[in-house]
């Protein structure tokens, strides 16, 4: 049988069991179980999520934190945190932006109705959004766990050379590689291990899937080439 | 509006069965599949004003909707599952060998590419290659080409599944 002869007996075909308006009607009300919908949902409440973790860090940073280092005189934050903290929020909020604008531009005609082409194009831009934005957050996480650890450290180190009398310069060659080694450490355990697991994570949940899409895509614009 | 949207998937149910069957192995991939495909029509039913005709916009949304359809665990196909079970032979054109003919037949599309399998099935469904070119975003040119491809194609693996 060739693809000829297989098309007369196609077309004597006809649904044999068809559904009625009560299953019809059933399967409107019923939640979609496609990724697409899935990841759609995430890139919301991401959205959410960052706008709320937005708002709380700058009320943090420009009401809170200076109030509070006011109230308690003998907390000191090094400039560089506060510099590094104040460069973070701008590249959160600046990425953030970017990334809505994106989405709003991408989704603005929808999904699903143009053709293939189009609406592989707009599918893998919409992964590519979800991806970075999974990054963004993941290194929002990180960021902040390292500020925290790095302003905890600082302040210990300072607080003991206090007690002691001491200055950076008293330390010797093994008590310096000690600390380097103890940095090197945290930075492992508290941002590449987690940032390697999750990345990982991400990759085994959605790799696959990006790469059948992308490959489809090639086949299409082989043919337009 | 949903009375009306209703009215046309009972009337055009075969569309969205063909489609399930072209890419799917198991019954409950093909469940899974008509059941995403009608929520997505419904989806883009109020932005759909008649500009193309009615085929050509459910063929569009269903092949989109099953080419970016994903399955986390691949079921393996029931090996006495006959694919078209949810459509019918009238009883004349029926019998053993046709049956037997439209399994390799599947079983061979099955190995096809996703966008492969979208044109192969437009071209079942007696399309023009304008329509197909329309549907996939390709040129009417390069789906003639495609065509003839596929044709080869599926002989190979038609000679090579009756081996």
């Amino acid at each position: 049988m060739n693809l000829d002869e297989f098309k007369k007996t196609w077309e004597l075909m006809s649904p044999g069991k068809e559904l009625n308006e009560n299953q019809l009607y059933k399967i409107l009300n019923s939640r979609s179980k496609s990724l697409i919908e899935k990841i759609d949902r995430n890139i919301k409440i991401g959205f959410a999520l960052l706008t709320l973790f937005i708002a709380w860090t700058l009320f943090d940073y420009l009401y809170l934190t200076p109030r509070l280092l006011n109230y308690f005189e003998y907390v000191y934050v090094p400039k560089w945190l506060y510099l590094l903290d104040g460069l973070t929020n701008a590249l959160i909020v600046v990425t953030f932006i970017y990334f809505a604008v994106r989405y709003l531009k991408t989704k603005k005609y929808g999904t699903g109705v143009c053709n293939l082409k189009e609406n592989l194009t707009k599918i893998i831009n919409i992964l590519t959004i979800y991806k970075k934005l999974f990054y963004l957050i993941l290194f929002i996480i990180l960021i902040e766990t390292i500020t925290s650890i790095g302003l905890g450290i600082s302040m210990g180190v300072s607080m003991g050379f206090e007690r002691y009398g001491l200055s950076f310069s008293d330390l010797g060659t093994k008590a310096l590689f000690f600390m380097g080694i103890l940095c090197l450490l945290t930075f492992v355990v508290f941002c590449l291990f987690p940032f390697l697991l999750f990345r990982w994570g991400f990759n085994k949940l959605y790799g696959n899937y990006i790469r059948k899409l992308k490959t489809t895509l090639n086949e299409l614009n082989e043919a337009t080439d | 509006m949903e009375k009306e949207f209703l009215q046309i998937i009972r009337n055009n149910q075969g569309i969205i069965y063909k489609v399930c069957n072209i890419y799917c192995d198991t019954q409950d991939d093909r469940s899974d599949l008509f059941q995403d495909i009608v929520v997505q029509l419904w989806k883009a039913y109020p932005k759909f004003r008649g500009e193309a005709k009615l085929s050509t916009w459910m063929y569009r949304v269903a092949l989109n909707t099953a080419i970016t359809s994903f399955k986390k665990n691949k079921r393996r196909p029931d090996k006495n599952d006959f694919p078209y079970n949810n459509l019918q032979l009238e009883d004349e054109n029926y019998d053993s060998k046709t049956e037997e003919n439209l399994k390799l037949m599947h079983k061979a599309i099955q190995q096809l590419t996703g966008v492969e399998k979208s044109i192969v099935l437009l071209f079942l469904e007696n399309k023009k290659y304008e329509e197909i070119a329309e549907i996939t975003g390709i040129t009417q040119n390069y789906v003639r080409v495609k065509m003839n491809r596929i044709k080869k194609k599926l002989k190979k693996l038609m000679e090579a599944e009756e081996e």
